[in-house]
């Protein structure tokens, strides 16, 4: 496999696996707030996480930042918990509301890159002779590809939830917001 | 109220279920053309590996300790049972160079490949089921890079060895 596709894969694999799922947990917890109408939301909301930790990932595996890895994997699971929070006590449909959630996705993006980057710079660590570039995008590239895939799920349970059963949107949100807390606070004591 | 007790058993539900971090270790193997030698390093996660061998050899050990030689030998006992390289039907040795932390919670081992012909024929058979006894989610990832051979492969334990046609 060339190098571009292996890392590549190996994002898509890295933010997929449901076994390590603190990524994939934090995409779903924000975007559970948002109904089906508001699908532009949800993509800008996307769109500034990625930008976040597509930053620090970048400068912290060229090595341009250093992380502390234990805080970096304490802080990752009290984004999550501050989502699930933010996500039952913000009301629906208030515009200053989303303009907050959006800097909170872009500053807890930053906070994910680092975690990404922790995990491929071991992997990279006297491995890769020469520029780190190019895997450094494949890499990034696949988690972009594989948080596409996650909010694509996401929608499509969204839209059978609303549409199928009819299902109040407050139940949903309250439903995934309760199972990020729970999950973020089982994160958290791991940690400590 | 109604929403709140919801709230409390999707909480409560969920409370109980645990992440489990990505288990992986990284790998190189490589032809020194200044040395004239071909060399495997490996990353482990120190964290990971370290509790392992605590489990299995029934003796602490450590971040710290690691690489004192008594629990370097552990280590390099353990590494020899789990990895193997065949050139054609013939195993390959290989020394140890060094082992040390090449980062935070990153121990590296580095070995010379002893009599590994890079000019052979013959196909170069590798097996790594390097802590595969620890975590069932454990992978490993070889970069080969014997001229004009390169690839990465990802070993798991439904594939556990590679066949790199040179």
């Amino acid at each position: 496999m060339g190098e571009l596709s292996f890392y590549l894969t190996e994002g898509v694999r890295h933010i997929t696996d449901p076994k390590g799922f603190d990524h994939m947990l934090f995409v779903i917890t924000l975007c559970s707030f948002y109904q089906l109408n508001e699908i532009k939301k949800i993509l800008i909301l996307v769109t500034a996480f990625t930008i976040g930790h597509s930053v620090t990932l970048a400068l912290s595996s060229l090595d341009i930042i250093r992380v502390n890895q234990t805080v970096v994997e304490l802080l990752i699971p009290i984004t999550i918990f501050v989502t699930s929070i933010f996500n039952i006590t913000a009301k629906q449909q208030v515009n200053s509301k989303f303009g907050l959630n959006y800097l909170l996705a872009l500053f807890f993006g930053l906070i994910h890159g680092m975690g990404f980057s922790n995990f491929f710079r071991s992997m990279m660590m006297g491995i890769q002779e020469g520029s780190i570039a190019l895997p450094l995008f494949g890499f990034n590239m696949g988690i972009e590809l594989g948080q596409l895939a996650i909010v694509a799920v996401f929608l499509v349970m969204l839209l059978v939830y609303t549409k199928v059963f009819k299902g109040a949107h407050r139940d949903w949100k309250i439903f995934f917001s309760g199972a990020g807390a729970a999950l973020s606070i089982s994160l958290i004591l791991n940690q400590l | 109220m109604k929403r709140f007790l919801l709230f409390l058993i999707v909480v409560f539900s969920f409370a109980f279920a645990e992440a489990h971090p990505l288990k992986m270790t990284t790998g190189r193997i490589y032809y020194d053309n200044d040395q004239q030698k071909c060399f495997l390093v490996i990353n482990f996660f120190t964290d990971d590996l370290t509790q392992h061998l605590t489990e299995i050899y029934h003796f602490p050990i450590t971040e710290n300790n690691i690489t004192e030689e008594s629990n370097r030998e552990l280590f390099l006992d353990y590494f020899k049972k789990k990895f193997s390289i065949y050139d054609g039907s013939k195993e390959i040795s290989y020394t140890p160079e060094y082992v040390k932390h090449a980062d935070d919670n990153v121990l590296q081992v580095k070995f010379i490949l002893n009599h590994l012909n890079i000019k052979s024929k013959e196909d170069i058979k590798v097996v790594n089921t390097l802590m595969f006894d620890a975590f069932d989610n454990q992978s490993n990832i070889i970069h080969f890079e014997l001229k004009p051979q390169k690839e990465i492969v990802l070993f798991s334990t439904t594939k556990p060895f590679h066949v790199f046609h040179l």
